[in-house]
């Protein structure tokens, strides 16, 4: 934390949730969330959680300190409002895992997803989008690419100007050809697994041209994780 | 697996619901994780709010649908269309039927018209969170080709408030202690954890919490990491006993720990499956 950085709380929301973020030059550059969630122990006792979301900060204010004072000062305000316990769900592999056992968190249960993409064009071109986004060089590269999931029909995306686009069938160039599992792909896209172990473990196929395939992959590094170890 | 029906049809919620989904809720809940009475006041304050962010189930009756024949509800699935942080997913928080002929197929139904809804609103994929101990929605989802994200997603909790814990679920530690056979156990018992300290007096088959006592019958000392598994029916006292988790200093340490275990027994716990985590 530097000296003009402030701790601000948020509590307009009508559901009793609060958001505890550090502003800095007028920005939110690290915060999160947390609200009212009834845990169920046994048939006769129920407690009140503080369930904590949304954890995360700004990658170029990591390292400062700011996610251990949001998550002490959210703390303090729980006990303040009354909670005597507080929750989250995460991933054992994150960094952010070690961050919430400091905090006193322990492991209680396994938190089970599964998913389904319904949409699988639409699915590509958001993940691709926010890379794009985060990555200017990656983004602002035109770039033709093929990305195939699993066994299903490859989809075509055409990467300029930060904006992704579906072709609407099989480009006759391409730049570089992706192959991975849905799964993989989200994976990647949440952060997750990382492309190197996802290469090392074959998740990930690839074919085309080196130099598309590293900045791709130079800007899959680069995502932000959701909350670094600070 | 179940045999097909094919007689019930799929409809958004409507007030006055609450009575049949609160009922068919305890049914269901009650396979996994213990005998569970919620009120139809209770089933609608919990559900009230589908996620921070998206509507309540009064502005969109959609986040509820339920399956019916003959005005009796066979299943229902409640689904958030607007979870924070994954704008391009829509949830599926809960999804139950009825243990009878059929219930696979009404969950597949219900299922897939969440599917269909999501499309609808320009949701790319669904996620579905699965309780560890619900032992039906996941089979069912698996046979609509939902694969499980991840082995290694975890559930944390940490007690920030020892005393106030304990009053929440004071109710709950009298009718304990009041069914057991050391109902008639009258004494102290002091909790300490890291910082936190708390007392629990027993007496006349009824428990009261109240600041620790300084002479009190037993003393329980819990190392703060295990605390929430205590507390929260994860792990039994004499578990964490055994494993130097926790110390006890008491006249008579077995009755000790019986007692300890009756008022801390192993329970299903039911996590929220709010999709912010």
């Amino acid at each position: 934390m530097r000296s003009n950085d402030e701790i601000k709380i948020d509590r307009r929301r009508s559901d009793g949730s609060a958001k505890v973020y550090v502003e800095a030059g007028g920005k939110d550059v690290s915060h999160l969330y947390y609200g009212p969630a009834k845990v169920q122990i046994g048939e006769r006792a129920a407690v009140t959680m503080a369930g904590i979301g949304g954890v995360g900060t700004d990658e170029k204010h990591r390292r400062r300190g700011l996610a251990r004072s949001v998550f002490s000062r959210a703390v303090a305000e729980m006990k303040r409002e009354g909670y005597t316990v507080a929750g989250l769900y995460t991933n054992k592999r994150l960094v952010a895992h070690r961050l919430y056992r400091r905090f006193g968190l322990i492991d209680v249960g396994p938190g089970r997803i599964a998913f389904k993409v319904l949409d699988p064009r639409a699915f590509a071109r958001r993940g691709l989008s926010i890379l794009a986004q985060q990555s200017p060089d990656f983004g602002s590269r035109r770039l033709t690419l093929r990305l195939r999931f699993d066994a299903s029909r490859p989809i075509y995306l055409k990467i300029e100007g930060n904006d992704v686009t579906v072709l609407p069938r099989a480009a006759r160039r391409v730049d570089l050809s992706l192959a991975m599992s849905c799964m993989t792909f989200l994976g990647l896209f949440s952060r997750r697994i990382g492309l190197p172990y996802a290469l090392d473990a074959k998740l990930v196929q690839w074919s085309g041209d080196a130099g598309a395939f590293h900045m791709f992959a130079n800007a899959m590094a680069a995502r932000l994780r959701p909350v670094d170890e600070d | 697996m179940s045999p097909r029906r094919r007689d019930f049809t799929i409809r958004s919620f409507r007030e006055g619901d609450e009575q049949g989904l609160a009922r068919l809720y305890n049914a269901y809940m009650s396979d996994f994780f213990g005998p569970i009475r919620l009120t139809p006041r209770a089933w609608r304050a919990q559900f009230r709010r589908q996620s921070w962010t998206g509507p309540s189930l009064t502005e969109d009756r959609d986040c509820c649908r339920i399956a019916e024949v003959g005005g009796r509800i066979l299943g229902y699935a409640l689904t958030d269309y607007q979870p924070l942080w994954q704008e391009d997913a829509a949830a599926l928080q809960e999804l139950c039927a009825v243990e009878e002929e059929g219930a696979d197929e009404v969950m597949q139904a219900l299922l897939a018209d969440a599917e269909r809804r999501a499309l609808e609103r320009g949701k790319s994929y669904l996620i579905i969170y699965l309780s560890s101990e619900d032992g039906r929605s996941a089979p069912v989802a698996a046979s609509r080709g939902y694969e499980e994200w991840d082995e290694n997603g975890v559930f944390m909790a940490a007690i920030i408030g020892l005393a106030g814990f304990l009053e929440e679920i004071g109710p709950a530690l009298s009718a304990r202690l009041a069914q057991s056979p050391l109902r008639d156990w009258r004494g102290s018992v002091k909790l300490l954890s890291g910082g936190q300290s708390a007392g629990v007096f027993c007496a006349d088959r009824s428990v009261e919490v109240r600041p620790a006592e300084k002479k009190p019958e037993v003393t329980l000392t819990v190392r703060p990491e295990v605390l929430p598994l205590l507390l929260l029916g994860r792990e039994t006292i004499g578990e964490l006993y055994a494993q130097d988790a926790v110390s006890l200093k008491a006249a008579d340490v077995a009755e000790a720990l019986s007692l300890l275990d009756v008022l801390f027994p192993r329970l299903p716990i039911f996590l929220p499956r709010a999709q912010w985590w």
